[in-house]
């Protein structure tokens, strides 16, 4: 057991931070659109350029994975704009090298879907099988949200009729089947989700202890009400113990029982994460202006599709005093 | 930010962890597996519990605190030093060898999760002896260690007042020098095992004038001594039994102050220090909510979607306390300074005691109003988490100081 990052790991992750300060963080957001913003296909380019998200891919095992993992929480912890926890985590998986970004749904997915108009790649877990698509133009479109993530969902049947450059609907359905159980895509989904997570609700957190301790009421830091700390303390045990099994989950290579844990936890302390952030800032956390909701907003986003393949916390029962018996 | 390409141009391969040291030039990676001598360990004890406690310590009655626990505590201890394995850490002069903190976990976890076997001893072997090493006399520590390390001695903790409890350092049990004996006077509550007891670890204030933390010095007191008085408290947790101390012109030899005098504070800070993260209460839950969910499969009470979710919640807690648990002992292998880390851990672990409760009377219904179900008494068990040894809240503080930085209140 170790805790530690070593010094790979660390320059790993300060050499990505140094590309999140110059094409990440909360103003690049903004300029993307804000709650509504844009797929950056310049932040993943950097990315990708340099390697960064395809640390899982290089033949360096449980480290790869690990380090891809503290890859995902960092861009999220910034508010990157990119499909980074697919890449980075479930693409990897598919045996076969497919383009990004890469939008994951499960079988008979209906409604929006994180990424669906920017993906060059849908998987489609189904129950038996996984199945790669390749959108064609106008087969998907954006939908508007403010959920902090761009937006798509499946052209409907109708819009096929267009000009002779656009493709037909997709059918989810049909596409490639790839030689990966659903079980191992949909235990990578997981832990990327929970990565995505751990780093938005650092994100919240870290602007939340700093606004309580800037932010004076009756001669005081806010922060320095015991009301107050406890539960910021609370969020921070929530986050914490997220942050482990999510590493620990990607690190033993996406176990399923560990995928699920590292899902419940992290939704768990999302709803804690959520409401008590908010609560703290007052009426400043409503404002478009300041940039709280820019990661909060988020949560509840990856919430649902975190409930794709079922609840994370059943799959744990299940996985565990189930599957085996 | 050459790392990557530096890695993939040198064709840098991991080794899996066994493997051998990862990576020599970065120090550790990051990893979460036991080393091949602490798994090897693990299964030893394991064999051996099974083979000593056939399926007896499961449940509610045996566990800690209960008499048949203390009782049982005697001889099991004694089988344990005989294995070594009672005191594995301590330093090979004092009869240990000096293992790992990580071996010293592994004991924990395993007994802790069965009910904790050693009962009352595994505080003498966790702090009260390392404590007596730290500052004992060479009389002292001729007498005491070796009781400790055969697994023949009980010890109680002296601690709380009626008016002392969270703030501790407020105690006024008075001890006065007279001659080369101390006559004290005053009362302690809520001590565990002093009705079982041979020493007591006494904290007592030895000079009026020291505000705080000065003034305070620890004795180490038979229990028969004369003017030492006990009655039992009796408690809604489990068997467990409190009392309360009262010492009315009690005689106790100077010889008998561990650590110097009006400076006892510095002593039990230290000696508290070394297993602030406390016992490992996420195992003892996780095991619970497993015989829990034993329990359920077999009345066909395992099948309803509520159910699933609470437990698959309740072993997600249980799963987050155990790494912020290792977490600790992690940074404790290393001899890393103070952190919050261990008050993470401890919240984690109450958190995860009061979702295994409530699993438990999930899934239990009507069979939970049962004397000692496996609900009625992780209900009680999971009460204690929280107060013992240095409250949550207390922990939450912590957590707001030292891990959030947030401003004094
Ligand atoms: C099962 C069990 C076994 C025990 N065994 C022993 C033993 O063997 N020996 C011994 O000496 N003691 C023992 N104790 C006592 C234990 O150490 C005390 O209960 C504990 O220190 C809390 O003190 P208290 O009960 O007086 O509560 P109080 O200090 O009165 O606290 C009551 C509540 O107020 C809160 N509070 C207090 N101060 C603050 C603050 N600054 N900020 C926020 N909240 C605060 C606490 O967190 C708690 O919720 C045992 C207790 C239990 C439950």
């Amino acid at each position: 057991m170790d805790f530690d990052l070593d010094l790979e790991q660390e320059a790993i992750v300060s050499a990505v931070d140094a590309i999140l300060d110059h094409h990440a963080g909360p103003a690049r957001m903004r300029a993307l659109g804000g709650d509504d913003p844009g797929y950056d296909h310049e932040l993943d380019r950097v990315l990708q350029a340099h390697g960064y998200l395809e640390l899982a891919d290089g033949g360096d095992g449980l480290r790869g994975r690990l380090e891809a993992a503290l890859v995902v929480e960092a861009v999220t912890a910034r508010h990157g704009v990119i499909a980074g926890g697919t890449r980075a985590l479930v693409g990897p998986v598919l045996g076969i090298d497919v383009p990004g970004p890469i939008a994951v749904v499960a079988a008979g997915h209906r409604g929006p879907a994180r990424f669906l108009a920017d993906a060059r790649t849908i998987v489609v877990v189904d129950s038996t099988e996984v199945r790669v698509l390749s959108p064609g133009p106008g087969s998907t479109i954006r939908v508007r949200s403010r959920m902090g993530w761009p937006m798509g969902r499946l052209a409907p049947s109708g819009a096929a009729a267009g000009p002779a450059d656009r493709a037909g609907p997709l059918d989810l359905e049909g596409g490639q089947t790839v030689a990966v159980a659903p079980s191992v895509v949909g235990a990578w989904w997981r832990v990327a989700l929970a990565a995505e997570l751990v780093g938005t609700m650092r994100a919240a957190l870290a602007l939340t202890v700093e606004h309580v301790t800037h932010r004076r009421q009756f001669d005081k830091a806010i922060g320095s009400f015991q009301a107050v700390q406890h539960r910021l303390a609370e969020c921070a045990v929530a986050v914490e113990g997220s942050r482990w099994l999510m590493l620990e989950a990607a690190w033993l290579g996406a176990p399923p029982q560990a995928a699920a844990v590292a899902l419940t936890q992290a939704l768990t302390a999302a709803q804690r994460v959520f409401a008590d952030t908010h609560q703290f800032h007052g009426a400043l956390g409503f404002t478009t202006e300041y940039d709280l909701h820019l990661a909060t907003m988020r949560l509840p986003a990856l919430r649902i599709e975190a409930q794709a393949l079922g609840r994370p916390a059943t799959a744990v029962a299940v996985e565990r005093w189930k599957t085996a018996r | 930010m050459g790392v990557v390409e530096t890695r993939r141009a040198r064709g840098h391969r991991l080794s899996a962890p066994g493997d051998g040291p990862p990576d020599s030039e970065g120090g550790a990676l990051v990893e979460f597996e036991w080393s091949q001598e602490d798994s090897s360990f693990r299964t030893q004890l394991r064999a051996f519990l099974d083979e000593e406690l056939p399926g007896r310590w499961t449940g509610a009655v045996a566990t800690l605190g209960s008499r048949e626990n203390v009782a049982y505590s005697r001889r099991f201890a004694g089988l344990m030093a005989e294995h070594g394995w009672l005191t594995p850490h301590w330093p090979t002069e004092h009869g240990g060898h000096a293992a790992s903190a990580w071996q010293h976990t592994v004991l924990g976890e395993e007994l802790w999760s069965i009910g904790e076997p050693r009962g009352p001893q595994y505080m003498n072997v966790n702090w009260i002896g390392p404590s007596i090493m730290a500052h004992g006399t060479p009389d002292q520590q001729r007498l005491h260690l070796p009781l400790i390390a055969r697994g023949d001695v009980i010890w109680c903790q002296g601690f709380s007042e009626p008016d002392a409890g969270t703030d501790l350092t407020s105690l006024r049990t008075r001890a006065e020098l007279d001659g080369d004996e101390y006559v004290v006077n005053g009362s302690k509550i809520w001590t565990s095992y002093a009705d079982v007891a041979n020493y007591c670890y006494l904290l007592v204030r030895t000079d009026s004038g020291g505000t705080r933390g000065q003034g305070i010095s620890v004795l180490l007191v038979p229990t028969d001594t004369p003017g030492f008085a006990i009655r039992p408290i009796g408690s809604m947790v489990g068997e467990h039994s409190f009392n309360e101390l009262v010492f009315t012109d009690m005689r106790v030899p100077v010889s008998c102050r561990l650590g110097p005098q009006d400076e006892g504070w510095a002593v039990v800070r230290e000696a508290l220090a070394y297993e602030r993260v406390g016992a490992p209460r996420w195992a003892r839950a996780a095991r619970l909510l497993e015989e829990v969910v034993e329990w359920a499969i077999a009345n066909d009470r395992f099948d309803d979607p509520v159910s699933l979710e609470i437990v698959g919640r309740a072993r997600a807690t249980c799963e987050a306390a155990r790494l912020l648990y290792y977490r600790v002992i992690d940074e404790r292998d290393r001899a890393q300074g103070s952190s919050a880390n261990p008050s993470l851990a401890r919240v984690a672990m109450v958190q995860a005691e009061r979702i295994v409760a409530e699993a438990c009377l999930e899934l239990m219904g009507a069979g939970s109003l049962e004397y000692a179900s496996l609900a009625d008494h992780q209900l009680r068990k999971s009460l204690a988490a929280g107060v013992a040894a240095g409250t949550y809240e207390v922990q939450l503080n912590l957590i707001s100081r030292l891990h959030l930085r947030l401003p004094k209140g």
